[in-house]
């Protein structure tokens, strides 16, 4: 017997006890809730930094968190999303947001590049589990996807190598500017690593914050929608 | 300002998904569940090192597929699906627990499996020297030998290049070779 045919049936003769498939759709709603509350928290730091004007938050503990503009709260009760999106009405976006720097790849990157479009930056961190595949980096470099995805790393808490690391091993398609500190949270009041990760950013055509969501994208969907508020 | 029909759109749509989730399973979920969990099971296992954390990845891969059912059973493979949340998953566990430098205690559980096969001491062994393996080697093997995919079809779900496939694949061979020395490095070459 040679080895590939020893691997074969060495690991074919490893134990398996029964499967339980309650497991797996209780995990599926464990994972919800735990989003829910991570959605929770992050949404508080951000009340804390600062409202944005004409913005209110909606939710309890049951229902979701979402944050949209008083005129279109009464539409958006929604059931079944998990964290939280706020939404910055067209009137009450600010001056575009500028963004460029290093990449993780050794490259350059700016904005500006992508003024026209939606983009969606990806907030991310080295030490971040959540932050490694969800239906956004899953969408990110298609080219039907109707947005642009560009990373901003958290320096704080990991070495610039990890960062590195972990962009390959996740397979990310899309550039990671090295410096969180830049993007456009600062106009939120939230600091650097103040806010949970992975959140991700909106931004219009003109390069303005539209809208902003903590936690993963759940499904294509989800992401659609949320690249949506932009246009 | 919102689109306020639009938003009713997607109102509706994401009630729609809710339902779907808590539904429970379709038919076609619990076939591909119970067709594929022992499989994907064994692949976790020797890509983690261990049982609990392979179980972890299994459970995460079939309620990522579970949850996004509706688009994973139109997609041209839903097992190619789930095998690449699985092993990504297990792959993530490995590399968490090499981080912390924990040591896999799983050899003790093959050879207790091994009763019945011609040569239980040196076949455990194999799981063993396997498991020495880096996690991407592990995985490569894991693949390639017992869910038989090609070269092309590991690049597909680990993310990397099929040259990478290959050189990581050689090495771990040539490692498995090196330290099973007398079992296989005599008489393993056909």
């Amino acid at each position: 017997m040679n080895l590939s045919e020893s691997i074969r049936d060495e690991v074919a003769s490893i134990p398996v006890g029964p499967g339980d498939l309650a497991q797996v759709q209780r995990a599926v709603s464990r994972r919800r809730a735990r989003r829910r509350l991570t959605g929770v928290a992050a949404a508080m730091v951000f009340i804390t930094g600062g409202t944005a004007a004409g913005v209110t938050l909606l939710g309890t503990d049951d229902e979701p968190v979402m944050a949209v503009d008083r005129a279109d709260a009464a539409a958006l009760t929604v059931p079944g999303t998990d964290g939280s999106v706020l939404y910055i009405p067209v009137d009450d976006r600010s001056s575009p947001v500028t963004l460029s720097g290093e990449t993780l790849n050794g490259g350059a990157e700016t904005l500006a590049t992508y003024r026209g479009g939606v983009v969606l930056i990806r907030y991310w961190a080295a030490w971040c589990a959540p932050c490694a595949r969800d239906a956004l980096i899953e969408m990110a470099g298609d080219p039907d996807a109707g947005f642009e995805v560009v990373g901003a790393v958290i320096k704080k808490g990991s070495r610039l190598s990890w960062s590195i690391d972990f962009a390959r091993e996740e397979r990310f398609t899309f550039e990671s500017i090295v410096d969180a500190s830049q993007i456009p949270f600062a106009q939120f009041g939230t600091p650097d690593g103040a806010l949970g990760a992975p959140a991700t950013v909106a931004l219009d055509p003109s390069g303005r914050v539209a809208g902003l969501k903590y936690g993963q994208f759940e499904s294509r969907t989800e992401v659609r929608d949320f690249a949506d508020l932009a246009r | 300002m919102v689109n306020r029909r639009r938003l009713g759109t997607n109102q509706t749509r994401l009630r729609q998904h809710h339902d779907d989730v808590n539904a429970s399973p379709p038919s076609d979920f619990t076939g591909v569940y119970s067709a594929l969990r022992p499989r994907m099971t064994r692949v976790a296992i020797v890509v983690t090192g261990d049982r609990g954390r392979a179980e972890d990845a299994v459970q995460t891969g079939f309620a990522s597929a579970f949850a996004a059912w509706g688009r994973v059973r139109k997609a041209d493979d839903p097992a190619a699906y789930v095998r690449r949340i699985v092993i990504n998953a297990a792959l993530s566990e490995a590399r968490k627990a090499s981080r912390r430098h924990e040591v896999s205690t799983e050899s003790v559980d093959h050879r207790a499996a091994h009763v019945g096969s011609h040569d239980p001491d040196a076949r455990a062994d194999l799981l063993s020297e396997i498991a020495k393996l880096p996690p991407r080697q592990r995985a490569i093997v894991v693949l390639r030998y017992y869910e038989d995919l090609t070269e092309a079809q590991i690049a597909d779900t680990l993310g990397c290049r099929p040259g990478t496939v290959k050189s990581q694949a050689s090495a771990a061979l040539g490692s498995l070779r090196a330290r099973m020395g007398d079992t296989y490095q005599l008489r393993g070459t056909r």
